[in-house]
């Protein structure tokens, strides 16, 4: 078809360098597809979260919970609150972690567990107290019933007049299935969600006269507001009264802080990818000097050549991020799988929003044509004159001293903002930290990377002097050649490596982040525990707890020396979160406890109600022997007098607020144990130590005997397997920079298409020529990657720094493994990079090359 | 264009200035020209003389370091880059020793190229294209990419699209600078045909005294000056002339 319009020339650029085209797409291709897949990730998760809380805790228009949203309550506040003015009606619930114990056997030999979330209900209004619809069967009503949602039903083959097997505080029982709820989202695998009759699973799991919560139900022609408010001023300070869309919106707000971050990770890939397109822009408006300079000289404005610099980026910014978003639907399946097994929680649904495919769209030609606007502008300063030179610009104009001087210092003024900014927020990050704190702290990570890419082409040379003596080791004369080839366009070198260098760096400061927190439970179990085993939930999403028996039954067996068991209560008040402990007089025999003030005898006097704190918390609420606690309790506020301070505070990481068992059973009505730590006998067999807790633990099929060791690869186990779906979004990012070094590189060719020539001229073999591309994408990718490494050390020592916030104080461990598989990836990834381009430079005729003008 | 005798192109005082300090050059002092309408001018002169730089000045390609540069009565001195660009657009033509093809373009896209950069509907020109393609003798080659042409062609089609949209005033360095010395004939006769069918003025740089033996006038540069004039020169003259400067320089 013939050319109609001026305009039309940006296609045809396009399509005449298809492959450069193709290769500059990829970059928006990859990072619209990550971005996508995470916003619909991130819409997937909140729509199912919601809808599944909301019916699981909110269906009605208010739900009673206690102070603080954990804990029971006196179930006479039902009546209470059915007296009040406007009350419908008010339907209780006691919401209980349970397990179902399959028949089926594991890898172990012991029964498979399903872990479930169980609602005691009162059979006349079931329909009330959870949001589930029946879909067969009916709710509980007396006796040992359950009604179970389909997903497990489905996945256990469970049908209604079934027995199934619920493993309770004081051991399995059966019960018979009754009917299959409905639950939003689908399946979600190894998680469920049933109902018994309130009366049955108070016995079970021990809460006698205990609730955790009321759906109420307003009269019509009663405000909703009016009626919470009214409730929540008159229940007292240990209840608390929220209107259900108030406790979805929280929910949906808790997520938000888990999408700005998976944002983040995806965001640098498309940011790389704004490096690729503004990388292949520079040097193809380079390549094209003469004939701008041409079209110039023939009267085309600056700004027709800006324009259709920009159209050309435009065009590809749309097909990129239309495939994008084809590319991300397979990506967003992905993720939600890698998210599942990481967080042991299968969705089955997508959510795909409009929001998320406009958006995605948007923001991939959006940050295409950002990065082709400097290339752009550039493109149109092209002087006429150039039309007239003899060459056009070859390795293009060396940017003078002076610029390369000032862009230096302002990366360096960018590193020296960001940086100690990110480190600020990192030592002063609180547990809820708001959004524009959050963003500001992107915005710092974004601006140290922009510093460091801008500091980069200062290092260059240096750098490429370094690897060259290992070159020349490992290749001989091409190895020292690409070296010096790498240096001849400093600004492209520096460009690519740079965006090398961003997803390196991320994923070396994830490494470091997780490596250390890793290694400081590593340590605190090693240092700490003076146990020899654990008992656990089986399953691990598990949060199921036991009664008394277990571990009275446990410390019996001949050999245990002593047991120790937690409970524990997370407790809100306002902004604090007080993670509160209950522990007995044995507690320091197992854990090694190092004290401020206090000794070992202080957790005995703990019976006279008397509180421990963690060290970082004492400091931090100012709090010392002699002064009280403040506690929200189900009866209103209480206050504890503080009896000591540990120095480690193994268990709630210098944040935990010890009480005796007694006092958590009294003043919040935990009384279950959680955790339970075993101490052999010196000398003991363990063999049949094992083999006879094993033996009370098939009455506890919910629960696990794990070794010191066996836990730890266990907690190591769950850690990387979260992380894999941390290093898969970052993955990308390392992806698309891989396919910048092959775009330099085959510029790189290209650009020197005579020299090869000349090159093959006087003896140099294909091999050889392409050795010398290949050594070239090493020089270049090492270099992106030992500044990643760099630059990721530090940001991971920051992440590190600020993870203390959750109140678990953790150790920094340097992330050898990761830093050293990131240098030989660095290796790989010029290798891989560079054979395709190698291949075209080996293959060029000679009198061609020559020739070529 | 109303009469014979006015002034295409003319240059008072025009220096130009590369670089600064220990590497500064002179590349034009001086220079005062005037080319008349419908004039075929040849610059000659050693390499290094100034001949190009003066082509990019005339042409509004360049900005003098000093001196002015009055192009069919308008100064370009005050002009904008925008303005420039319209004037190099509306009124002048170039072909470069490089042909500088768009390689993606076909040979008749690129002899449009600068009707399509005016804004103008290719159609319109479906008729002078053919005129065009019938006098560089092309018609056959039209839609052949430039790498599907041979270093002559290429020249010939870089001539049609300097000639495309009529232009006062042609520009033209070393046109057969990459040529046989035949084919460089047939390129210059058509320039010269041309210009004479539209009354067109072309200012040529050349090396080549066969090349300047085309024009009606040579103008001979040396070190940034204008040294000697040729009326109606024939190569032998030429060569005389250069050989003189050289011994006197
Ligand atoms: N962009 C530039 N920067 C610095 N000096 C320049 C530049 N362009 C030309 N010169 C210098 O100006 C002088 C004149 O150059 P010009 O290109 O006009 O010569 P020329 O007569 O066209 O030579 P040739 O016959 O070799 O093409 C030369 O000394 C050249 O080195
Ligand atoms: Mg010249």
């Amino acid at each position: 078809m013939r050319l109609r319009r001026f305009s039309g020339i940006s296609l045809r650029n396009l399509r005449a360098r298809a492959q450069r085209t193709l290769l500059t797409a990829v970059g928006i291709v990859l990072g619209v597809a990550i971005v996508f897949g995470v916003i619909t990730l991130s819409d997937t998760m909140a729509s199912t979260f919601t809808d599944l809380y909301s019916r699981a805790f909110g269906a009605a228009d208010i739900t009673v919970t206690a102070a603080g949203d954990s804990g029971t309550f006196d179930d006479r506040v039902v009546e209470e609150v059915r007296g009040y003015e406007g009350v419908e009606s008010a339907a209780p619930r006691l919401s209980l972690p349970a397990s179902l114990i399959l028949e089926t056997k594991g890898d172990n030999g012991l029964p498979e567990v399903q872990t479930m979330r169980l609602f005691g209900v009162e059979p006349e209004s079931a329909a009330l107290a959870t949001g589930f619809e029946l879909t067969e069967g009916r709710f509980p009503e007396s006796g040992k019933e359950l009604t179970l949602d389909g997903g497990s039903a489905e996945s256990i083959g469970l049908e209604v007049g079934d027995k199934v097997t619920l493993g309770t505080p004081r051991g399995p029982e059966k019960l018979e299935l009754v009917g299959i709820l409905r639950v939003p989202g689908g399946s979600f695998g190894g998680f469920g969600f049933g109902m018994a009759p309130l009366s049955y699973a108070r016995g079970a799991f021990d809460e006698p006269g205990r609730i955790s919560g009321i759906a109420v139900e307003a009269a019509e022609g009663t405000p909703v507001t009016d009626l919470q408010e009214r409730l929540d001023q008159g229940l007292g300070e240990g209840l608390q009264a929220q209107r259900s869309e108030t406790r979805t919106q929280e929910i949906s707000s808790q997520l938000q802080g888990f999408r700005i971050s998976l944002l983040f990770f995806a965001g640098t890939a498309l940011f790389v990818g704004a490096f690729l397109v503004f990388n292949a822009l520079s040097m193809t408006i380079l390549e094209r000097t003469r004939e701008l300079g041409m079209l110039r000289a023939l009267g085309s404005t600056r700004a027709m050549i800006a324009r259709s610099v920009m159209t050309e980026a435009i065009i590809l910014g749309l097909i990129g991020s239309l495939l994008g978003v084809l590319f991300g639907y397979g990506m967003a399946k992905g993720l939600v799988y890698l998210f599942g097994r990481a967080f042991l929680f299968q969705i089955t649904a997508l959510v795909i929003s409009p929001f998320a495919l406009v958006s995605a769209i948007v923001v991939g030609v959006a940050v295409t044509a950002m990065a082709a606007l400097y290339p752009a502008l550039r493109a149109g300063r092209v002087s006429p004159v150039e039309a007239m030179r003899a060459r056009a610009g070859g390795t293009g104009k060396r940017s003078s001293r002076i610029w390369s001087v000032l862009t230096t210092l302002f990366g360096l003024l960018l590193l020296g903002v960001g940086a100690p900014w990110i480190y600020y927020l990192a030592k002063n990050l609180s547990a809820d930290l708001d959004g524009l704190v959050y963003a500001s702290g992107i915005a710092a990570v974004i601006g140290a990377f922009l510093g460091v890419s801008l500091v980069i082409p200062v290092l260059v040379r240096p750098l490429a002097a370094f690897f060259s003596p290992l070159l020349r080791l490992l290749f001989g004369v091409e190895g020292r050649m690409a070296a010096a080839n790498a240096t001849r366009n400093t600004g492209r070198t520096a460009l690519t490596a740079s965006a090398l260098m961003v997803g390196i760096s991320l994923v070396v400061a994830f490494a470091a982040l997780g490596g250390s927190v890793l290694g400081s439970i590593r340590t605190y179990l090693e240092g700490s525990l003076g146990s020899d085993y654990v008992v656990q939930p089986a399953s691990q999403n598990s949060d199921v707890t036991f009664s008394k028996a277990l571990p009275e039954r446990i410390s019996r067996v001949p050999g245990v020396e002593s047991t120790t068991s937690l409970a524990s209560t997370f407790l809100r008040d306002g902004e604090e979160v007080n993670l509160v402990f209950g522990v007995d007089e044995r507690y320091p025999d197992i854990f090694r406890i190092d004290y401020v003030v206090g000794g070992p005898e202080t957790f005995a006097k703990l019976e006279d109600g008397g509180a421990l704190l963690g060290k970082q918390l004492a400091e931090a609420r100012k709090l010392g022997v002699g002064d009280e606690v403040r506690l929200p309790t189900p009866e209103g506020p209480k206050r504890y007098p503080v009896r000591g301070i540990l120095e480690n505070d193994v268990v709630g990481g210098g944040a935990g607020i010890y009480l005796s068992r007694e006092t958590l059973a009294r003043d919040f009505n935990e009384r279950k144990g959680e955790f339970l730590a075993i101490k052999a006998e010196p000398g003991t067999d363990r063999d049949s130590l094992t083999r006879e807790i094993r033996t009370i633990l098939r009455d506890y099929p919910q629960f696990s005997l794990y070794s010191n060791a066996e836990w730890k690869a266990q907690i190591e186990g769950d850690f990387n397997r979260q992380y894999v779906f941390f290093y898969a979004i970052m993955g990308v990012s390392v992806a698309v920079s891989a396919f910048g070094v092959v775009n330099t590189l085959s510029m790189s060719v290209f650009e020197r298409t005579r020299e090869i020539g000349i090159l093959r001229a006087v003896g140099t073999t294909r091999l050889q020529v392409g050795r010398l591309v290949i050594d070239e994408g090493i020089v270049i990718s090492l270099i992106g990657c030992l500044v990643g490494v760099a630059v990721g050390s530090l940001l991971g020592y920051l992440f590190v720094l600020g993870s203390g916030a959750g109140g678990f104080e953790v150790d920094f461990f340097y992330p050898k493994v990761p830093a050293i598989a990131a240098l030989l990836a660095g290796l790989f990834i010029g290798v891989f990079a560079g054979l395709l381009p190698a291949r075209s430079a080996a293959r060029k005729g000679i009198v061609e090359a020559v020739q070529y003008e | 264009m109303e009469n014979g005798s006015a002034i295409a192109v003319e240059t008072v005082g025009l220096s130009k200035v590369y670089g600064e300090g220990s590497t500064t050059v002179h590349a034009l002092r001086d220079v005062s020209l005037e080319f008349p309408d419908g004039e075929f001018a040849a610059i000659m002169g050693p390499s290094g003389s100034g001949k190009s730089t003066l082509l990019h000045l005339l042409g509004a390609l360049d900005k003098p370091s000093s001196g002015r540069v009055i192009v069919g009565g308008t100064d370009l001195s005050g002009l904008s880059d925008r303005k420039l660009t319209l004037l190099r657009r509306e009124r002048m033509g170039f072909v470069f020793q490089f042909f500088n093809l768009i390689p993606t373009l076909s040979a008749e896209e690129n002899i449009l190229l600068p009707a399509l950069i005016a804004g103008e509907k290719a159609g319109k020109y479906a008729g002078r294209l053919d005129e065009l393609l019938d006098l560089v003798g092309l018609r056959a080659r039209r839609t052949h990419r430039p790498d599907e042409l041979s270093g002559g062609e290429q020249q010939r089609v870089a001539i049609a699209r300097a000639l495309v949209r009529n232009p006062d005033i042609i520009f033209a360095d070393e046109p057969t600078g990459n040529l046989d010395s035949s084919t460089g004939a047939g390129v210059l006769d058509l320039l010269k045909e041309s210009a004479g069918r539209y009354d067109q003025t072309i200012l040529m740089v050349t090396h080549d005294p066969r090349a300047a033996a085309f024009a009606d006038r040579v103008v001979f540069l040396s070190d940034g000056r204008v040294v000697d004039e040729a009326r109606d020169p024939d190569p032998e003259g030429i060569l005389e002339r250069i050989k003189n400067l050289e011994s006197a320089g």
